[in-house]
């Protein structure tokens, strides 16, 4: 029996998945979400074979939630649904990957079930490139405790590099990641910038910055009190930053 | 002021193929004959100083005749030539003012030395004839090929024109399309009623953006028209979509507006704020009088973490919009968007004043 995972936020589109595999022999619905953090939750509990992950999603897209999946041990296969999605389909072709066209065919669903496409991390990061010229995840996905633990990316304060880990900083509390700082600098760049060796500060945090006694710059958070160091050479580009609000 | 002529698209004569002018045209025999003078002129001025003015007449009386007679023939076979491809009608034009010219070269020395000998028949002298031909080649393939280019460049000012019109012109989003069909697809088993009438909705739709929709509509049939998308989009979303209308007393609902100004706001609003809220949200759609325009104002909240590209896509849509009215009121109509705390504010202002017919 082949577990299945429907993932959409529209009740109608995943209405008409149930129809379609009710008829198909050997496959069991073991659960649905309407996006791709109700689809990480739910991957977490029920364990499933396969999902069929629509694209365009509110909260996490399709794309994104693929790409914390392939993270998992053993992740399920996914089989991308879309309406039309030039950019991503041309992106799915160029990695021989599933994707089901919306209004789905029966015999191509059951085409689809039969050569799971596999996708590893790094292919799924190229297409989500390609089909939004920019692949920043909306959401940091980490496991504490061997729970799933998912921390929307505008909540953090600022990343913090410390000895080997990096750390996510939050209004309540902190997450451990596995992601390098460079890597984090070159994702989010759009929303945080670079102040120190060691750190990263969301843009939508930077209150200003301090020079201590000592001469050495800080830079103030809107919703911190810890006030972090400035490396010399970073003082220049959040002046600037400052300077343009 | 005719639709058409408001877009900036006047009917075009019809030229066929050919990138032969109109020879019959008054404007271009004159302008050819004007040319023929001048290039007599310059010829006798080259053959200088001095300056004989009988030879400008025999030289002005041989270049207008084969000019003219030219003119002539190319004005009458222009049917027949424009059976033919550009290169081959190209061609045949050229021999025809080859021929011409060979005829008078041939009649005029003749003619010339008939008045200074008295002798009637005589044979013309092939170096003058030769020359004659000569000139006539390279000034008439020089002029052929400065038609071909002309030609040229007016289709491909054409062609870029239609294709901004085009571009311009209000479709129905894929994305929303297929959507629809999925929608009605998983409709069709359980609750055929609904599935028809969604089947109508969409055809409404499809008939509007599929026809040359730089016509006008009333402001009635445009909210139709958007309603008709709103319950198709009510569909997919469910609770998540809700509208929130309200019109002013004031309104004069047969007003007309260019089809497709208020549906692809409505779109927008869509696919830009609500599609992307996991809850939700209302979408306002607000009808004032103000100063003698339509005020039309859609605020809708957008996601959070809104993304550049999502915006610029957001802003791209608007600008179509706003070119599209701007083809047919000039600067009289106005389009404006601005965000402001995660609400989307997009106000149309439309004249009523001089409202096309």
């Amino acid at each position: 029996m082949m577990k299945i995972l429907i993932v959409d936020d529209e009740p109608l589109a995943r209405e008409r998945l149930r129809d379609l595999l009710g008829q198909i022999d050997d496959v069991e619905i073991c659960g649905e979400a309407s996006n791709g953090r109700e689809a990480l939750q739910a991957c977490e509990t029920k364990e499933p074979d396969v999902v069929l992950m629509d694209i365009r999603m509110p909260v996490m897209d399709g794309l994104e939630a693929a790409r914390h999946l392939a993270r998992c041990e053993q992740p399920p296969a996914v089989i991308f649904v879309t309406a039309y999605d030039q950019h991503a389909l041309s992106a799915f072709e160029a990695h021989a990957a599933g994707y089901l066209v919306k209004p789905i065919r029966q015999s191509r669903l059951q085409e689809a079930l039969h050569h799971l496409p596999r996708l590893n991390r790094a292919q799924l990061v190229s297409v989500q490139e390609q089909a939004s010229s920019h692949a920043a995840r909306s959401h940091l996905c980490v496991r504490q405790g061997g729970r799933l633990q998912l921390v929307p990316v505008d909540e953090v304060l600022y990343f913090l590099a410390e000895q080997k880990y990096v750390t996510a900083c939050l209004r309540d509390g902190e997450v451990l990641l596995e992601d390098s700082l460079k890597a984090l600098e070159q994702e989010f760049e759009d929303s945080f910038v670079r102040i120190h060796r060691n750190a990263l500060i969301a843009l939508s945090q930077l209150a200003g910055i301090d020079k201590h006694k000592s001469g050495q710059v800080v830079v103030l958070l809107k919703d911190s009190d810890r006030q972090l160091e400035v490396s010399r050479r970073h003082v220049p580009d959040l002046r600037k930053l400052l300077r343009q609000g | 002021m005719s639709e058409a002529k408001r877009y900036g698209l006047q009917a075009q004569p019809d030229s066929g193929n050919s990138f032969l002018p109109d020879f019959c045209n008054a404007r271009t025999v004159f302008l050819l004959v004007l040319s023929a003078e001048l290039f007599a002129f310059l010829l006798v001025l080259a053959n200088g100083p001095p300056f004989y003015w009988d030879q400008l007449g025999t030289l002005s009386l041989m270049v207008q005749l084969i000019t003219l007679c030219s003119a002539l023939l190319l004005c009458k076979l222009r049917p027949w030539l424009a059976g033919f491809t550009p290169l081959r009608a190209g061609l045949l034009s050229y021999v025809m003012v080859l021929l011409v010219t060979l005829l008078f070269s041939v009649l005029i020395s003749m003619l010339d030395y008939w008045m200074r000998s008295g002798i009637v028949l005589s044979v013309p002298s092939l170096a003058v004839i030769g020359r004659d031909m000569t000139i006539s080649a390279i000034v008439s393939a020089a002029l052929l090929r400065l038609l071909y280019l002309q030609h040229q460049q007016r289709q491909h000012i054409e062609t870029n024109a239609e294709a901004r019109v085009q571009a311009l012109l209000a479709r129905m989003h894929p994305h929303f399309l297929f959507n629809s069909l999925n929608s009605i697809a998983a409709l069709l088993r359980k609750q055929p009623d609904k599935a028809e009438s969604a089947l109508e909705d969409l055809s409404d739709l499809l008939r509007v953006s599929l026809n040359d929709n730089r016509s006008m509509r009333s402001l009635q049939q445009e909210i139709q028209l958007a309603k008709h998308y709103l319950d198709i989009e009510a569909l997919r979303l469910g609770d998540r979509l809700k509208v929130d209308w309200s019109w002013s007393d004031q309104i004069d609902m047969n007003m007309a507006l260019p089809a497709l100004s208020l549906q692809p706001l409505l779109e927008n609003a869509v696919y830009h704020g609500i599609e992307g809220l996991e809850h939700g949200g209302l979408i306002k759609v607000r009808g004032e009088w103000q100063d003698a325009n339509l005020k039309l104002t859609v605020e809708n909240p957008l996601p959070v973490q809104a993304s550049a590209s999502r915006h610029r896509g957001n802003q791209m849509a608007i600008a179509n919009i706003r070119e599209r009215l701007q083809l047919v009121y000039g600067k009289d109509a106005s389009l404006n968007m601005r965000l402001d705390q995660g609400v989307c504010h997009i106000e149309l202002l439309i004249p009523q004043a001089d409202r096309p017919t």
